[in-house]
């Protein structure tokens, strides 16, 4: 059983699809990125996971508990970062924590160290929080969500408004939650943190997932550039597996290269290799990617749809006559 | 099971409010202490004034009839303007405000993220509202036996009528509140609770008063929630528990409706 498990889940406003029969788990002890956009969906996951919002179809379990039935006791061991986290500005951080960690009915165990990490010192925390930078609240919201010791944390864009120093100290929890066999479900739109910090990636567009992957297998997925310049014969490169798109030019060969590179550099062995470039597959590409074939998939369709429509009408038209 | 109220979230409802809610006591106290004082400085004489006719009858009985006793001074300020407005403060802000206000402001989210229920919340949101209503109303019932303790005329009081009083005015305000927290309950933004509370307290306070000076209008009265707060009558004895039974159903009824919404309704995300 995973930690998440998430079932065909639904969420429609009226005829606006939010989310779209979403299937997916998350394992117990992953970082797991849910990827996508401003208004893919990834905050209506989240929201119909803490029971803020009722689902259209479909169901989920968080740590095995039904997220209609027992909302309650899945937030009892769960911790949560909203984005864009609102806090109560009259409130002193310290208060504003203390709180926070009595509603939660369980002691701010990890509170001293989380505050250490983000060099929140007890000078700031008795600020009011009127007086808080951006960043400084986003700590605060981060601290809130996890002093607890929470099984699962979910992380709704954790690290907006961080400086990249304290991106980095945010990187090292993430790194000791993992160490310590907690899950983290992180939603954002930062590919190269979520390429730094995550184990799989869901990657969810206009409320569909459209991949589901581990993130070195996403990211091997991706067609990389290849450049090779050399002397002597032409290299031999039909066949060869992953690579297509070869161009041949004056003792240079640029082409793409998908998945394992090692059939490539055995066709390239016996080349007298002046210089070979291949791009670093990244999961930015790879997002890119997906979501240009995906978009460029639902305009064919429709096209399709359309010419069909057309097609019917004129067949109609012709009934007529 | 889960719990029906949460502690943390009343202290910190209490917390956050006790510095308005001591203002607002103080200020009822003031108010309720000046009139035995108004009382016992010119009751005789404008007890003379009133056996000269000169105050037409219908503002009589908007004064309460008999506004140069001491029951009828204490009814005076309890009905007017002033000592309404200080006592609903509460019930209609703190209603307004304890969901949608939180929910305007977007720290709704981080509470709701804790293992509170919704109802567990909403609950506890109205135990706090009963709670400044009887804060308030104590404050008013304080005032009042402190200006005829300082002016000589306790003995034109009775405990278990200033009781009366003080458990049908918590029970006004606790509709009062009940209302506002379940409008509070239905909204994403603060506009809307505090447009409703103020309306039924608008509509409500003109319905009493227009039937009381117009005869032809006393039907208005009856859906008027402040019909149902008679102090001259419980100061005099004549206390009726029915204005109990329709205040409670009216709470009852709000609370009920709260409790229905509240649980049911997507909260989407803050924009």
């Amino acid at each position: 059983m995973g930690a998440i498990d998430i079932r065909g889940l639904t969420k429609h406003y009226g005829r606006i699809r939010a989310l779209d029969d979403v299937s997916l788990e998350v394992r117990e002890g992953e970082v797991f990125g849910f990827l996508g956009p401003n208004g893919a969906g990834k905050s209506t996951l989240i929201r119909l996971l803490l029971g803020y919002l009722h689902p259209t179809a479909g169901g989920a379990s968080v740590l095995g508990l039904d997220v209609v039935r027992d909302s309650v006791a899945i937030r009892s061991r769960t911790g949560y970062l909203p984005g864009g986290i609102a806090l109560d500005d009259g409130l002193t951080g310290e208060r504003h924590l203390d709180d926070l960690a009595a509603l939660s009915g369980r002691p701010p165990v990890r509170r001293a160290s989380l505050c250490e990490r983000l060099e929140l010192t007890d000078r700031v925390l008795h600020r009011p929080i009127r007086d808080y930078s951006r960043g400084m609240r986003q700590k605060i919201g981060i601290v809130q969500a996890l002093q607890h010791d929470p099984e699962l944390a979910i992380l709704d864009e954790p690290s907006e408004g961080l400086d990249p120093l304290m991106q980095r100290a945010f990187y090292g929890i993430l790194d000791e939650l993992r160490a310590a066999g907690r899950t983290v479900f992180f939603s954002s739109h930062v590919l190269s943190e979520v390429e730094r910090v995550c184990d799989r990636v869901a990657i969810v567009r206009a409320g569909r997932l459209v991949a589901l992957d581990d993130v070195h297998a996403l990211v091997g997925r991706k067609r990389r550039h290849v450049t090779l310049l050399f002397e002597g014969p032409v290299p031999a490169l039909d066949g060869v597996a992953g690579l297509a798109d070869v161009v041949l030019a004056d003792g240079r060969v640029d082409a793409s290269l998908e998945g394992d590179p090692r059939p490539f550099l055995a066709a390239i062995a016996d080349v007298a290799v002046l210089d070979l470039v291949i791009e670093t597959a990244r999961l930015e590409d790879a997002f890119l990617e997906l979501y240009q074939g995906e978009a460029a998939a639902e305009d064919a369709a429709a096209e399709d749809a359309a010419a069909e429509d057309a097609a019917a009408g004129d067949a109609a038209a012709g009934g007529a006559r | 099971m889960t719990r029906l109220v949460s502690l943390p979230l009343l202290r910190r409802t209490w917390r956050a409010q006790r510095t308005r809610l001591a203002i607002v006591a103080l200020a009822l106290v003031i108010w309720s202490f000046l009139m035995p004082v108004i009382f016992a400085t010119f009751g005789r004489e404008f007890a003379v004034l009133l056996d000269t006719n000169i105050i037409p009858k219908p503002f009589l009985r908007l004064m309460g009839a008999d506004p140069f006793s001491l029951a009828g001074a204490v009814a005076l300020g309890w009905v007017h303007p002033i000592g309404i407005g200080l006592q609903v403060i509460f019930p209609l802000g703190v209603g307004a405000l304890a969901i949608a206000g939180e929910r305007q402001r977007g720290t709704l989210e981080v509470l709701l993220s804790r293992p509170v229920s919704r109802r567990a919340f909403y609950l506890t949101c109205l135990v706090a509202l009963v709670g400044f209503a009887a804060v308030t109303t104590l404050a008013a019932v304080a005032g009042t036996v402190l200006g005829a303790v300082a002016n000589g005329v306790t003995s034109d009081l009775d405990g278990s009528e200033l009781a009366f009083l003080g458990i049908n005015t918590v029970l006004l305000l606790a509709a009062f509140g009940a209302v506002s927290l379940a409008a509070s309950a239905s909204f994403d933004r603060l506009g809307p609770p505090l447009t409703i509370g103020i309306a039924v307290l608008i509509v409500g306070y003109l319905f009493e008063v227009l039937g009381t000076l117009w005869p032809d209008a006393a039907f208005l009265q009856r859906w008027s929630p402040f019909h149902y707060l008679r102090p001259l009558e419980i100061l005099s004895g004549r206390g009726d528990t029915t204005d109990l039974v329709v205040l409670a159903g009216i709470f009852l009824a709000a609370t009920a409706y709260g409790l229905w919404r509240f649980p049911r309704r997507d909260l989407a995300a803050p924009t």
